[in-house]
């Protein structure tokens, strides 16, 4: 594992994406920090011996979010109340460049998600809005009465919010309108992560503000399927591996990072595992069952990881500790 | 900043300024600086220490040495990764790392036979490397002896204890040859194993003793040359010549020890200590107060010291406080602060934390360590911690709940739950008053919840009311608010007689605000005037005593006055329909 003292709070943690997944290696990653008086927005090279800072590019606000559209361009959230936007950022070789806004109701963005083409944005004020980055105004808008914590895309026309009243909801961007297309509810905890499965879009998993996590058939949306206690404190994200697409990584405020083993119950792992197999993510005893779960970052971290990602089996994350790790995931 | 009438502290680097004139009511700003905690370096050792810390406490006190390395290493690690972007703040933790080293060799360290000299001498090589330094300058010389330090050189080696590098020099001097020779043969502690200490001391005073009958007969070329031999032989006044070389009268003691006392232990170290610090009186420092209190033995006056030279950072003092009472060097009792020596400068360390934007989390770990005083701080302090955002919000109330901290929490909540109110943001506003568990909060919110609903006839998006579950039960009026919902949910799923029900007993139990029975009332309207169009019992939703119970409350609300003009009309519609389905019904009901 390699670590990297950085001086100031990470709120988000991401690599960049690959231009051809088989040819490249997962080597650069973002940060964006939020919090400390410094703040930037960094780019990295990072392996398991070592990491290096690239380039950054200081913040005047908190950064809220980051979600990249390819591996040359991304876009951050922020909290600047007077200019209620997200920035859209390029790579052009070791460099950082600030490229357009876009407009945002949002005072403070919690999240943004993004496809090659879209871009959405939740915040506390409860707006959720679906920007074409070209364009500074976005194509959809819709309004909860409640702070969203969190997004993500679901198929390709869709976005499901996470509100702090422990609802997601699923907007249709087909259908303008304040009215959710469909409604998940639970007990009145935070939602504060949703990931969907790779291969099998129809899982769903929350992570809420109590530490433990929620997995849903969306097909058959009325109750979870199945819920964890996986934390002692709240899990700020929740990611199903893209390879490995059973394996599932939760990071929370209690320092750690744990690996879901679930391609090893499925006997199958990889792409394969959503092709003929049922994921084991559906089946009725995944809360009876056994299942491995590996904290990644050991017992000495005590203070919470609030942003992760993995890409080709390597973790990077980073949080409240003001360092960046990089390690590899172990699915032995 | 001329216009402000005063001025207010929010805490050690934020001040408030206002205006209280009566027409410039909300008229504040806040100033802030940076404190030297925004620093890389200081940063990096507040969240190591703090790692290292928690370790010690769960610890509690078993393996304190390798705590105490930790502690060590963690401040090398910033000299050496950061140091070099932050100059000012390097020497500041180079600092640290000196009173740690001694207070660790001092109090913490086993030392084998008691002998202190092998550690005290590393800790010179780490802290002096110069001589090392000159040495690979001087050998990079054409003609080494031609260097201007080539002497001081062999002197500063031979000061640390470094034999074979100055072996290396000495060779080519033209006396090389003889000096060689006793230096060769000196004794060294660290090269003594398997034999007793007694054995040592036996072959170090035969050693030193031939070097000072050589040094009458000695007949040297060069000068330099005797003064080499004077060291080894241990003459006090071959020291004080070089002590320019030493630089501090720590490092000339230890030097001096080497080739006169190489078994000291630690008990009579002070006494070289006094002797050493009057050869430097004029250069002492408050540093070399500190250094010598250690070697007295006096953790608490090495404490008092650093607290006292050290007063804008409390890392050192906390941290070196904790693992000496760790280590059983430090007593518990209380002093006049009203509490331990260890618990003071943990507080003050919290303190400085709690306050800072990053370290706030660390800063309540301090806090919940100190036994007697901990709690009534941090109940101070975290009210005063800034919540920017729902996020911080979370964080800040997580951490209470991990430190079972329910009252402070439950404020927290409260703050919260306003802030949200007062932006319009009335279900966040309820949800914090839930965690809050404020029944008046509470209960006042879904009123306004309510009151809304009178006015726009709708609840916009608030169907997370249908989730409340058991928090229902902490208010009646959420209970209500609960209910009515579920009333509204009956009626879009044509649940009519159910939902008949519903309604009466939410009449008949009186949970709902008094102004709101009207609109209870208006809602049996649909129901009793729809009911032809139902299939079910005989087209009469509500029976004789249901509509007995809602004709009383009408009557009720009337005798109370709690009626507006404006309702006449409503109320006249709803008796009408009332005793037209009373009618009804009691066609309907079996005699």
């Amino acid at each position: 594992m390699a670590t990297k003292f950085v001086g100031e709070n990470l709120s988000c943690v991401k690599w960049v994406p690959l231009s051809n997944s088989v040819l490249d290696r997962a080597s650069r990653c973002i940060t964006v920090g939020r919090g400390s008086k410094t703040k930037t927005v960094s780019l990295w090279e990072c392996s398991t011996e070592k990491i290096k800072l690239i380039s950054k590019v200081p913040l005047s606000s908190n950064g809220t979010g980051l979600a990249f559209m390819s591996h040359k361009s991304f876009v951050t959230g922020g909290d600047d109340f007077d200019n209620q936007s997200l920035q859209v950022w390029s790579i052009t070789g070791d460099d950082l460049e600030e490229g357009g806004t876009l407009k945002t109701r949002n005072k403070l963005t919690t999240c943004v998600a993004s496809t090659e083409k879209l871009v959405a944005s939740v915040g506390e004020e409860g707006h959720l809005q679906v920007h074409i980055p070209t364009q500074p105004r976005p194509v959809y808008s819709a309004k909860c009465e409640m702070c969203l914590n969190t997004c993500a895309f679901y198929l390709s026309h869709s976005v499901l919010v996470g509100s702090a009243a422990g609802q997601v909801h699923c907007f249709d961007t087909r259908q303008q309108g304040d009215t959710p297309a469909s409604t998940m509810s639970s007990e009145l905890v935070s939602i504060l992560g949703i990931a969907v499965h790779t291969t099998q879009p129809f899982i769903v998993a929350n992570s809420r503000s109590d530490g433990s996590l929620l997995i849903w058939d969306m097909r058959n949306n009325r109750y979870p399927l199945a819920t964890f206690a996986g934390h002692a404190s709240a899990i700020w994200e929740v990611q199903f591996e893209k390879e490995k697409s059973d394996n599932l990584y939760t990071c929370s405020e209690d320092g750690q990072l744990l690996m879901w083993n679930g391609a090893a119950l499925s006997g199958v792992g990889g792409l394969l595992g959503g092709g003929g197999k049922v994921s084991p993510w559906l089946t009725p005893e995944i809360s009876h069952q056994k299942m491995d779960v590996f904290n990644l970052l050991g017992s000495d971290n005590k203070l919470s990881i609030n942003s992760f990602d993995v890409l080709q089996g390597k973790v990077v994350c980073g949080g409240a500790r003001q360092t960046l790790f990089c390690t590899d995931s172990c699915d032995e | 900043m001329d216009n402000y009438s005063g001025a207010s502290w929010i805490n050690e680097n934020k001040l408030m300024l206002y205006n209280s004139s009566p027409e410039n009511e909300i008229d504040f700003r806040v100033e802030s600086w940076e404190t030297n905690l925004d620093s890389l370096i200081n940063k990096y050792i507040v969240f190591e220490g703090h790692s290292v810390f928690s370790e010690i406490q769960i610890s509690n006190g078993n393996d304190v040495q390798s705590h105490s390395h930790a502690h060590r290493s963690l401040l090398r690690a910033a000299i050496q990764e950061l140091g070099p972007d932050n100059e000012d703040d390097k020497k500041l933790v180079a600092l640290y790392e000196l009173v740690w080293s001694f207070c660790e060799v001092l109090f913490i360290e086993h030392l084998p036979g008691g002998c202190v000299l092998p550690y005290l001498m590393e800790l010179m090589q780490w802290h002096f490397p110069q001589p090392v330094e000159t040495l690979n300058d001087v050998l990079s010389f054409e003609e080494p002896m031609e260097h201007p330090k080539f002497w001081d050189c062999i002197v500063s080696l031979l000061f640390q204890g470094q034999i074979n590098e100055a072996l290396a020099l000495l060779k080519i001097t033209p006396d090389g040859g003889e000096l060689c020779s006793f230096l060769e043969k000196m004794p060294l502690l660290n090269n003594f194993s398997g034999h007793s200490l007694s054995e040592f001391k036996i072959s170090w005073s035969m050693w030193q003793e031939n070097c000072k009958q050589n040094l009458e007969s000695a007949n040297f070329v060069l000068d330099q040359s005797v003064d080499i031999l004077e060291i080894l032989c241990g003459t006090l006044d071959a020291f004080i010549k070089y002590k320019d070389l030493a630089q501090t009268w720590y490092h000339l003691m230890t030097s001096y020890l080497l080739y006169t006392m190489p078994t000291v232990t630690v008990v009579t170290l002070h006494h070289q200590a006094k002797e050493m610090m009057g050869i430097y009186k004029d250069y002492l420092n408050p540093l070399d107060e500190i250094l010598f209190s250690a070697m007295e033995f006096d953790a608490h006056s090495v404490l008092t010291q650093c607290i006292t030279q050290f007063k804008n950072n409390w890392w050192l003092s906390a941290h070196l406080a904790d693992i000496l009472y760790h280590a059983k060097q430090l007593d518990d009792t209380e002093l006049q602060y009203g509490c331990s020596l260890r618990e003071y400068t943990l507080l003050h360390y919290a303190s400085e934390l709690i306050f800072h934007e990053d370290f706030w989390s660390i800063g309540m770990d301090y806090f919940m360590e100190c036994k007697k005083l901990g709690k009534s701080y941090i109940e101070t302090a975290v009210p005063r911690i800034p919540l920017e955002n729902q996020n911080k919000a979370l964080r800040v109330w997580s951490a209470c709940e991990k430190h079972g901290l329910v009252s402070v929490g439950s404020n927290m909540c409260r703050v919260m739950s306003s802030a949200a109110n007062q932006a319009d943001q009335l279900g966040l506003a309820l949800i914090w008053s839930l965690q809050a568990k404020d029944l008046v909060s509470v209960t006042k919110i879904s009123e306004t919840i309510l009151d809304n609903y009178i006015e726009t006839g709708g609840f916009s998006n608030l169907d997370f009311l249908d989730q409340l579950g058991n928090n229902k039960l902490l208010s009646n009026r959420l209970m209500f608010l609960g209910k009515y919902r579920e009333f509204h949910n009956m009626i879009k799923t044509h649940q009519r007689n159910k939902a008949a029900d519903l309604l009466v007993s939410l009449v008949e139990s009186n949970l709902g605000p008094p102004r709101f029975q009207i609109t209870l009332l208006l809602d049996s309207l649909p129901l009793i005037n729809d009911a032809d169009k139902s299939e079910d019992d005989n087209g009469v939703v509500m029976d004789s005593r249901q509509s007995h119970v809602l004709l009383k409350a009408l009557e009720d609300m009337q005798i109370k006055k709690l009626l507006k003009e404006s309702d006449m009309q409503k109320v006249e519609t709803i008796r009408l329909a009332l005793v037209t389905n009373l009618a009804s019904s009691f066609l309907n009901e079996p005699w």
